[in-house]
């Protein structure tokens, strides 16, 4: 494709730097890599759901590192209160006022360790800082940083002590993702290379807040055709009319699948959307949103992947 | 999708089902085929199946048409001519089989299954019990499982490991749902007259029962067998065993060693046979016969036997089409009976004949024996008749002697030219056509025409469902002779040395006999001892019974007299209801399949599916959401260049907004 209007070759593209960065300390795991870019491309946040120990913590770290923002990391535990987050109005006796004190909310990328370990209290004041980008506290707005970008990691349902988040807050993550175990190669790598708490180390920031933002405005410049936008509906269609799933992607999902596929496009060094990028990040997109009717489970990210190959790219 | 469906390669799990189906289809063939087809059969699935296991996906061409070569050779030199059924049978099994190892994409899974489907049908041509129906029910079902499996979300791979039962849930759950239109085709769907016939079983193999020729040792033959030849259900209560002679063929001529009939291919007796139907002249010998008194009414079903005669007792009449009446007073079939026939029978044990006359060329021909044949049997006959004796004094005397001196016995010995007299002065020891045979001679010796009847005797009372059972082993041979005031009288000289043979059937007596039951190689029949098995037997006889009775014996004449019960004469006819259910029926589908108008394709969706279809036939696993870049790369993998230009100028022009229409018309151009 030597001719096709490529504007941010390969090897310059800094989005590409980022995901080999941190691909250095998270071995093996590329694509989540990839999807964890797009999703901080597309202003969304994301979600990680897997067991202990698989390198959820890690990635997040790695990420925040590489693209230089300020780091803010909160485990959650079933005691915390909204206030132990937003922040809270504290008398000030020398000036004789109320004075805020602003939470761990406030800052530019979040790790939300382990969110359905908390009350749901405190899940929804996170979930509507996520979507809102300010926090209210007295009934002063209080605006978040720019950018503002949340990892929340949490283990699946079946584990005790558990609040799993409902359908309506998990809407706020634009992408769901799930590392999984790593493969024999590099898990040996991992267990023959140096400690990843020493490699997190030596990253360096391949971006910083300002470059962010114009790659964030520039993933909503790209350009999504007639045709792309019929193959989205059809999808999005495929959902509701099916009978597949229990209830179908909503217009906001809609949205948001088109906001993934742009950034992951970008990623790719394209200023056009093609139906590949729809397809490599309609799974995450769908994953969390939908419900099997047969099952009644959230949709498997493989058995997406192939529902998503049986909806025709350009006829019905 | 459907033609992009088709150059899919199978999951290992359809695979698994098709096997399983090929396998299932086939059963009820595989008793009828000869051991090596069917061995040739299950073998290439085994192999099939081995693959599935090994990874091993090629089979060579070369392989597929040696074993098809073979197979044919085979055929040939089994049966000589091919085109019967059988070798057409095997010779279909064999090549759905071969089709199975050649097996990878979803198109010729198609094949398979069809063929599976008429493999299924095609078990019921032999037989249609119960048992053989629930079979093809099942092939059916296994099938169809395996067609839901195969059309299944084409793009989706299954693993062996997501192996369940489910596919043949949905269908069960869909096979239920389908019950009451089944029903109601059976109940209206017009019965049509056969339109082709299929070249038959060998016909001199198929037949069974009774044969038009009586030597030594041609009823006892057939004790070795414990096949069924027909049931009987009565209307009233069923008759004591001794007056049931079902007679099947009367027998005139007698060569010296045989008795036999002589030149007619249809057995008429001697005089034309008058046919069942309205306006049919009677001839001269239907009216002679007085029909008196209150029948006996039944329904015979009766099995194969590749013969034309029918069984009936007494003086019968029948008014199915196809069944003539003879001067013997027997019923034949048009047709050999080739399939199970029903007939309903009206018979009159107190029929008279008006005039008692027998013609001189019929009295000729019941006395004539040849010359020189067993000399001492006629001296004996002689010397009676000289003290003075009439028939009925002959027989009397005849019989007090079989009481005394014979015995009753399947293995009597062989008797030499002159057997009468063998039997009859030395040998003492015989089946029921030695009595029969001697009884006539000797009758017939004394001047009193004669002749010998053969056919069944007895049978057996099944309670569960008040019909008879009739076995080969309950075949027997007896005799009738003229008495010039009452007609042909029956004498049975059985009845003289073996009483219990008439009262309680020719089982118990030859139970002990090494040759009874000699062919069987395992049956109910043999174990009737156990009575559990007995009333099992007795069951599932009277289930085949049941089915016979209201679902195969559901033909055109009891739906139209069906019709006209319920629905009053005008809608009796079937074709009526053929053309009212047929055009319902059309209206739903085409309600059901109308979506509305369908959206008309643009030009470049139309040229984009000509490019799928070419790379399909390409051999290119195309899968819907393969987008145009995910193409260009496959087909570039697979070395198609000019396609995977194709394929990249369709990204620019759909997703990149620049207007190659005419650049991809241009490469399309003679590229199929």
């Amino acid at each position: 494709m030597t001719d096709s209007p490529v504007d941010l070759p390969a090897d310059s593209n800094p989005l590409e730097g980022a995901v080999r960065q941190v691909g250095r300390v998270l071995l093996g795991k590329a694509h989540a890599v990839r999807l964890a870019v797009t999703c901080l491309v597309a202003r969304g946040h994301l979600l990680i759901e897997d067991l202990p120990g698989l390198g959820k913590t890690t990635l997040a770290q790695a990420l925040a590192q590489v693209t230089g923002l300020a780091y803010r990391r909160v485990q959650f535990t079933s005691d915390m209160l909204p206030a132990d987050l937003t922040g809270f109005a504290m008398f000030d006796k020398a000036a004789g006022r109320f004075e805020f004190q602003r939470g761990p909310l406030f800052c530019q990328f979040l790790l939300a360790d382990e969110i359905n370990r908390c009350s749901p209290k405190t899940q929804s004041a996170l979930l509507e800082a996520m979507e809102e980008r300010q926090v209210s506290v007295d009934g002063v707005s209080h605006a978040l940083p720019v950018p503002f970008f949340v990892i929340a990691t949490q283990n699946p349902h079946s584990l005790a002590g558990t609040f799993p988040l409902p359908e309506s807050q998990l809407d706020r993550f634009l992408l769901r993702i799930s590392l999984g175990y790593p493969d024999a190669g590099a898990e040996r790598d991992l267990l023959a290379g140096s400690n990843p708490r020493a490699r997190l180390a030596e990253i360096e920031p391949a971006l910083d807040a300002a470059s962010l933002l114009a790659l964030q405005a520039r993933a909503e410049q790209v350009r999504a055709s007639a045709a792309v936008l019929d193959y989205v509906q059809r999808l999005l269609r495929a959902t509701r009319e099916g009978g597949d799933f229990v209830h179908g992607i909503s217009p906001r999902g809609g949205l948001a699948l088109l906001q993934a596929a742009r950034a992951w496009a970008l990623l790719g060094g394209r200023d056009y959307l093609s139906p590949d990028d729809v397809q490599a990040v309609a799974a995450p997109v769908f994953s969390h949103r939908l419900c099997h009717r047969s099952s009644g489970a959230q949709a498997g990210v493989d058995a997406l992947q192939q529902w998503v190959e049986s909806i025709d790219v350009l006829a019905d | 999708m459907g033609r992009l469906a088709a150059g899919l390669p199978l999951s290992r799990v359809q695979q698994c089902w098709l096997l399983l189906a090929q396998a299932v289809a086939a059963v009820p063939l595989w008793w009828r085929l000869p051991f090596w087809v069917t061995l040739v059969c299950l073998g290439a699935l085994g192999w099939r199946a081995w693959m599935l296991w090994s990874g091993r996906m090629r089979v060579s061409r070369w392989l597929t048409v040696g074993l098809l070569g073979g197979l044919c050779f085979g055929l040939v030199a089994q049966w000589g001519n091919p085109a019967r059924l059988e070798p057409m049978i095997a010779l279909l099994l064999g090549c759905c089989a071969f089709k199975c190892l050649e097996m990878r994409r979803i198109r010729e899974a198609r094949t398979v299954l069809f063929l599976g489907y008429f493999i299924a049908a095609v078990g019921l041509i032999f037989e249609q019990r119960v048992l053989d129906f629930c079979l093809a029910v099942a092939a059916v079902l296994v099938t169809l499982a395996a067609q839901n499996m195969a059309e299944r979300d084409p793009w989706r791979q299954y693993s062996l490991r997501g192996f369940s039962l489910a596919p043949l849930r949905s269908v069960g759950r869909l096979a239920v749902l389908s019950i009451p239109l089944t029903l109601l085709i059976f109940v209206f769907a017009p019965r049509l007259p056969s339109f082709w016939t299929i070249p038959l079983p060998d016909e001199r193999q198929a037949q069974s029962g009774v044969s038009d020729r009586l030597n030594p040792g041609s009823i006892s033959a057939l004790t070795r067998s414990g096949k069924l030849a027909f049931r009987v259900g009565f209307e009233g209560p069923v008759p004591p065993a001794r007056e049931l002679y079902w007679r099947a063929l009367v027998l005139s001529d007698f060569d010296g060693a045989t008795w036999g009939q002589r030149g007619t291919a249809i057995l008429q007796d001697g005089a034309p046979i008058h046919w069942a139907g309205p306006r049919r002249p009677a001839p001269d010998w239907r009216r002679q016969v007085r029909y008196r008194g209150e029948p006996l009414r039944y329904r015979v079903y009766q099995e194969p036997s590749g013969q034309h005669w029918l069984f009936a007792i007494a003086a019968p009449v029948s008014d199915e089409f196809g069944i003539g009446h003879t001067a013997g007073l027997r019923l034949v079939s048009r047709q050999p009976v080739t399939q199970r026939v029903m007939y309903q029978v009206r018979s009159y044990p107190d029929y008279r004949l008006d005039p008692v006359r027998l013609g001189a060329a019929a009295r000729a021909r019941n006395l004539y024996l040849p010359a020189g044949s067993n000399p001492q049997t006629r001296a004996l006959a002689a010397s009676w008749r000289a003290e003075g004796l009439g028939a009925a004094a002959i027989v009397a005397r005849l019989f007090a002697q079989f009481g005394r001196e014979y015995r009753y016995t399947l293995s009597p010995g062989e008797y030499g030219r002159h057997a009468v007299d063998e039997f009859l002065l030395v040998g003492k020891r015989g089946f029921c056509e030695h009595f029969a045979a001697a009884t006539v001679l000797l009758l017939r010796a004394a001047g009193v025409p004669a002749r010998v009847v053969v056919g069944y005797q007895g049978g057996e009372l099944n309670p569960e469902g008040n019909y008879l059972l009739v076995h080969q082993y309950d075949a027997h041979a007896w005799g009738e002779y003229w008495e010039d005031r009452r007609g042909w009288v029956r004498i049975d000289p059985t009845a003289a040395v073996a009483p219990e043979r008439i009262e309680y059937g020719a089982r118990p007596l030859l139970v002990d006999e090494p040759a009874f039951l000699a062919d069987e190689f395992f049956s109910l029949n043999q174990v009737r001892h156990v009575a559990v098995l007995n009333w099992l037997r007795l069951n599932m006889d009277n289930l085949n019974y049941l089915w016979l009775s209201w679902v195969l014996g559901y033909d055109s004449g009891r739906q139209t007299a069906f019709f006209g019960r319920v629905f009053g004469v005008f809608f009796a006819y079937p074709w009526l209801w053929l053309v009212l259910l047929g055009s319902g029926l059309v209206l739903v589908l085409a309600v059901l399949c109308w979506r509305g108008p369908r959206r008309r394709r643009s030009r470049i969706e139309r040229l984009f599916l000509r490019l799928r279809r070419g790379l399909v036939r390409r051999g290119l696993v195309v899968r819907p959401g393969h987008s145009p870049a995910r193409l260009a790369v496959l087909s570039e993998r697979a070395g198609l260049v000019r396609a995977a230009e194709i394929c990249r100028l369709f990204d620019r022009h759909l997703y990149a907004n620049r207007e190659c229409e005419r650049q991809i018309r241009r490469r399309l151009r003679g590229w199929r």
